[in-house]
């Protein structure tokens, strides 16, 4: 499929999964009474089921997805490693420290999201002052440094988890899985991803001369340094806003930019943009499933997000050649 | 003009190059030989502002090359790396148009002229057909020949390249040899090359640069460079020569 169109069929389809997640939920609601409560600011049961318990919701969702989607993309040019993900570096790992401990105290969510940042800053500042030495930055270095990291908070997240009393456990392994429930101050999150999005928009065409080494992009005329530096501080910003939303969603970040170059698109002029579209449909569309399956009961979302995306990729992968 | 003065080329515990004065003009087609270790690809990356070296100062039309961004090196400089991880997810024409980087800032697609340059590159490379092939689906003949694409459609003057005959069959060989001369002679960039075939170096290069051991340098005219006596003492081997002139070639001796 030619690459505009299939942005086209991205731009429409994105619109359409936020639409659709505004439909289902425990109150049944036309599609007609939908449109009708986003249009209309007239009170009532309708208008405030979508606006302030449904589209919170679904657009955290989609910019988690998103964000998520985003940060895969730039740490596997980053680290020129296909199987690289947002929680590769540690930083989630950091966070899921902060906010499981936090949840082990009993504090507000609130409390818990501005532990899950610290935890993540920490992990950020960990992770760069350890592999940058002397100015240069190696990322083999890099990435070694993240995944010691990310061992070591996942110790430190099995001994919170022996340690957590039954009441909370079930909250502590929802925020692990990944939980959109308590996404709701989404702005600061979206401003970041139409910000990054612009910025990734361009530098896109760095980032293909980057895949090819650091050496090889310093010849086509890439400041290689600074890119590097501010592809690991956007992924890592993406990813710090993506799990304050949504705990660690896993597979988004890993799988989306596969499935997208899967579909025949590798320059990422074209493939980011792509990436932001299908990743945040993705998460709308496995969020909505995960609190409408089984309701009342909800799905973690980070469960739905591999039943949808391993067939998908798996199928993908079957065609290739 | 590419050029360095008195430059120093250090590895750690060894010195490759000491007070090497060189001039690189547009024109001319440059071979440097030396053995394994010698120096040469430190040579060829200080040249190309990827290596500090250690003493003396590089100037590309009388400034510094520090004072350069990469992107205006980028836009007269190209360089053909010994060693490419071609982890490269996209198709041979992307790949070679990615040799456009450095002349556009285009947030998406190429121009005409972008296109036009990297298939006529495609084509002296006799690689159309493999254009839309994955890039990590080629041979490493073929590999080397869409790197070969893309260091043409960079379109730089001065063109470095780390031996841009590996994995090249014979008649590949000839061809880029030839392509390689004619960007010289006939188009005024500057080619300067390492290779480890001296037959080559003898017929195709105007000016020769072999990197001894302990930093010691000779350069010249290649058919003064190119002696047996100088070849010997370069590889500590005996040589027996055979032709003379751009047809000197040099065998080792059976013993």
């Amino acid at each position: 499929m030619p690459r505009f169109l299939l942005l086209a069929v991205l731009l429409m389809v994105a619109p359409l999964t936020l639409y659709a997640s505004l439909l289902y939920g425990s109150l049944d609601l036309t599609a007609a009474q939908v449109f009708n409560a986003l249009l209309a600011n007239t009170p009532g049961l309708e208008h405030d089921v979508i606006w302030q318990l449904r589209m919170p919701r679904s657009a955290g969702a989609f910019v988690c997805g998103a964000l998520l989607a985003l940060a895969g993309t730039y740490l596997q040019v980053l680290l020129r490693n296909p199987l690289a993900d947002p929680y590769i570096l540690g930083i989630s790992g950091g966070a899921a420290v902060g906010a499981l401990a936090t949840i082990l105290l009993g504090l507000s969510w609130g409390v818990v999201n501005i532990s899950a940042l610290l935890g993540a800053l920490a992990a950020i500042t960990v992770v760069f002052g350890l592999s940058i030495r002397s100015g240069s930055w190696n990322v083999h270095r890099l990435l070694l440094t993240g995944v010691v990291l990310s061992a070591g908070c996942s110790a430190l997240i099995s001994l919170l988890l022996v340690l957590a009393p039954a009441p909370e456990l079930r909250g502590m392994l929802f925020w692990l899985m990944g939980d959109l429930s308590h996404a709701e101050n989404i702005l600061p999150a979206l401003a970041l991803l139409l910000l990054l999005t612009a910025l990734s928009q361009w530098q896109a065409g760095s980032l293909n001369v980057l895949s090819l080494g650091q050496l090889k992009a310093k010849t086509l005329g890439v400041a290689v340094l600074p890119l590097q530096m501010g592809i690991y501080f956007c992924a890592a910003l993406a990813t710090v806003s993506a799990v304050m939303l949504g705990g660690t969603i896993g597979f988004v970040g890993l799988i989306i930019p596969h499935l997208v170059r899967l579909l025949g698109v590798t320059d990422h002029r074209w493939l980011l943009p792509m990436v932001v579209l299908l990743g945040g449909s993705l998460l709308t569309v496995a969020d909505t499933l995960s609190r409408t399956l089984w309701a009342p009961n909800q799905l973690p979302v980070g469960v739905l997000t591999a039943l949808l995306g391993v067939p998908a990729m798996l199928l993908l992968l079957s065609r290739k050649r | 003009m590419l050029s360095c003065e008195n430059l120093h080329l250090r590895y750690p515990g060894k010195l490759l190059c000491s007070d090497l004065s060189l001039e690189i003009m547009p024109g001319k087609c440059w071979g440097i030989l030396g053995q394994n270790g010698s120096g040469k690809t430190t040579l060829l990356q200080a040249l190309s502002g990827l290596h500090e070296p250690s003493g003396g100062r590089i100037a590309l039309d009388g400034r510094l090359l520090g004072s350069y961004t990469r992107r205006q090196l980028g836009q007269t400089l190209s360089v053909l790396l010994q060693e490419e991880d071609s982890w490269f997810w996209g198709s041979v024409l992307e790949y070679v148009l990615l040799g456009r980087h450095p002349h556009v800032a285009s947030l998406f697609g190429w121009s005409a002229k972008d296109e036009e340059l990297a298939w006529q590159a495609l084509q002296k490379m006799e690689l159309t057909e493999l254009a839309q092939r994955q890039m990590n689906s080629l041979s490493g003949g073929e590999r080397q020949r869409a790197r070969l694409a893309q260091l043409l459609t960079q379109d730089a003057v001065y063109l470095l390249l780390d031996e841009p005959l590996q994995h090249l069959d014979l008649r590949h060989q000839l061809q880029t040899m030839n392509l390689l001369r004619d960007l010289a002679a006939k188009q005024g960039k500057a080619v300067l090359m390492v290779l480890h075939d001296m037959l080559w170096v003898a017929r195709y290069c105007d000016q020769v640069l072999l990197l001894r051991d302990q930093g010691h340098t000779v350069n010249g005219a290649a058919a003064a460079v190119l002696t047996r006596e100088n070849l010997e003492a370069l590889y500590q081997c005996g040589l027996r020569e055979y032709g003379a002139g751009h047809d000197a070639h040099f065998i080792p001796s059976a013993d």
